[in-house]
């Protein structure tokens, strides 16, 4: 029974932390945290368990301003990794709770928000003007800037 | 029998109501362009893609568009017709065999029959009515017919031509399960035998169930890519393995009391370790298990029924929900992935499982063997575990790439 939890944990983790072994994006991690970006996410857009984290998110209660931190750092991993596939869910899943912060009474810090208008500009910039990928970002910058 | 007839049809009144709510997409959009072209005297191998299957099956489909015609109704409701009209005459031989009403119900309601034949309308069922009448009636005309519709009967082949004793029934075996689809295959290949030949072994499957789902799913997460590049080569490496494994399997359940098991195993051996499995064949193993009063056949139905509904949801809602494919919200929808994934993977592990216990529970029978026959035993197993080895290396190397 230890050998087959012991398979199963060593396969489970392949996927569970992927960015753990993953190699550097576009832009390294070390750029992105002096722009003032702090970690990618365990699990992302594109992971098989990422509807977990989703549920675990509900059962919480997170509220909106851990959870925009949480959606923008995934953003970041999918963009900066070129998933671009991923990257309309990604982009609507972050612009969905700025627009709740947004109608809400609880404002996100002016500083935070410009350094997600910073970071967000950076990968947007890593697309040709007009892709469909540099448009979805647009959209997530304006939708950031409305945060002001 | 009153309760077996009332449960006939009650699975008769469900099975119209999946028919009546689907729609003329996919396998039977195929069968009905293929119809068509039987009709207007064009030989169907000439498309590869509409018909890969042997010759029977396309005058079933040219009956059916004649009928459909004749009674101004839908291709599909005339076409979805046989293949569950096959699997109530499957619940009738359970019945009749083994005197279950429970077995019986167990397969005429199963998920998986309902799936396969009312929404996919795949014709699985027709050849795995025959493939049991044969083995019942040890005939092998009816084996022939099956192999006429489809081919997968034909790796059970082996088995019942080694459950003869005599050699001269061994041949009478052999020649009597070819006949049909030989007969049937000459107008076609007098006609256009080069194409007929490719359009017959030239289809492998496309790895949408079992492992191959497993490793889709994987490589997925890279940029949603549903396609494995690596396909070929797997589907080349898992055709070796199942050879060389379904050579371990008819040297152990050759000649044995029980021939089921051993057709069961096959079956199981291929889902296992094959790469290309269509959502269709999941089916093949149902009414044998049934048949066997295999209890693994449970949670097997279980995590089949999951492992369909994530492929059908992810890649062909409209065949699954029919009218209503509106509410899976597209095809390829990320949402699907995970049962998809998981489905499959526990679909996967559970048919590990279930023939590692068939083998073990075959081990008595294999320690009366003859020395020989031992070693035949022993040699076949380290050829079939040798054969594995590129195929897991090729699947560890796309999980590898997946995640990193």
């Amino acid at each position: 029974m230890t050998k087959v939890i012991f398979i199963l944990i060593s396969f489970f983790q392949l996927f569970i932390f992927p960015s753990q072994v993953l190699a550097a994006g576009d832009i390294s991690l070390q750029e992105l945290q002096g722009m003032g970006f702090i970690k990618y996410e365990a699990l992302n857009t594109n992971s098989l368990l990422f509807f977990a984290k989703r549920i675990g998110e509900k059962i919480i209660n997170v509220d909106d301003q851990t959870l925009l931190n949480t959606r923008f750092n995934e953003l970041v991993f999918i963009a900066n990794f070129r998933k671009t596939n991923f990257l309309g869910e990604a982009s609507s899943n972050y612009n969905a709770i700025a627009g709740r912060i947004i109608d809400g009474q609880n404002p996100l810090p002016e500083d935070k928000t410009r350094t997600y208008i910073k970071i967000l500009e950076k990968m947007r910039d890593l697309y040709h003007s007009g892709s469909l990928p540099w448009i979805q970002l647009q959209q997530s910058l304006e939708t950031t800037q409305r945060l002001i | 029998m009153k309760i077996l007839i009332l449960g006939i049809i009650l699975s008769i009144l469900i099975r119209g109501l999946i028919i009546f709510n689907g729609l003329e997409v996919a396998d039977i959009k195929n069968f009905h362009d293929s119809a068509n072209m039987l009709l207007s005297g064009i030989n169907p191998y000439l498309n590869a893609h509409l018909y890969p299957y042997p010759p029977l099956w396309m005058f079933f489909q040219a009956g059916s568009a004649v009928l459909a015609q004749m009674f101004h109704t839908s291709f599909h409701f005339v076409m979805k017709f046989w293949p569950n009209l096959a699997d109530v005459l499957i619940a009738i031989l359970i019945y009749k065999k083994i005197r279950s009403k429970l077995w019986s119900f167990f397969y005429l309601f199963n998920p998986v029959s309902l799936i396969i034949s009312s929404a996919h309308g795949q014709f699985d069922s027709i050849g795995s009515s025959l493939t049991i009448f044969s083995i019942i009636f040890t005939n092998p005309l009816f084996l022939g017919l099956a192999i006429s519709l489809k081919a997968y009967p034909a790796m059970l082949l082996p088995l019942f031509i080694f459950s003869q004793k005599i050699w001269q029934r061994k041949l009478r075996f052999l020649i009597f399960a070819s006949l049909p689809t030989g007969l049937l295959l000459i107008p076609f290949l007098v006609l256009n035998s080069k194409e007929t030949i490719s359009a017959i072994f030239s289809y492998s499957g496309f790895g949408d169930l079992g492992y191959g789902a497993v490793l889709r799913s994987f490589w997925w997460q890279i940029n949603a890519e549903h396609w494995l590049p690596q396909s070929d080569q797997l589907l080349s490496f898992s055709k070796i393995s199942f050879l060389a494994g379904s050579i371990f399997f008819y040297i152990t359940f050759s000649g044995g009391k029980n021939l089921i098991k051993g057709c069961l195993a096959v079956y199981l051996l291929f889902l296992a370790v094959y790469f290309g499995i269509s959502a269709q064949y999941l089916l093949w193993v149902l009414p044998l298990a049934v048949l066997s009063k295999d209890k693994m056949v449970i949670p097997y139905s279980i995590v089949a029924t999951l492992a369909l509904s994530g492929f059908y949801l992810f890649f062909g809602p409209e065949i699954l929900l029919g009218k209503y494919f509106y509410l899976a919200g597209g095809f390829f929808q990320n949402k699907f992935m995970p049962l998809y994934f998981f489905g499959n993977l526990m679909l996967w592990l559970t048919i590990l499982f279930w023939l590692v216990k068939i083998v073990k529970e075959q081990l008595p029978e294999v320690q009366k063997f003859s020395p020989v026959r031992k070693k035949l035993v022993i040699a076949s197993i380290l050829v079939f575990i040798i054969s594995l080895l590129p195929l897991t290396s090729s699947a560890i190397q796309i999980i590898r790439k997946s995640v990193s």
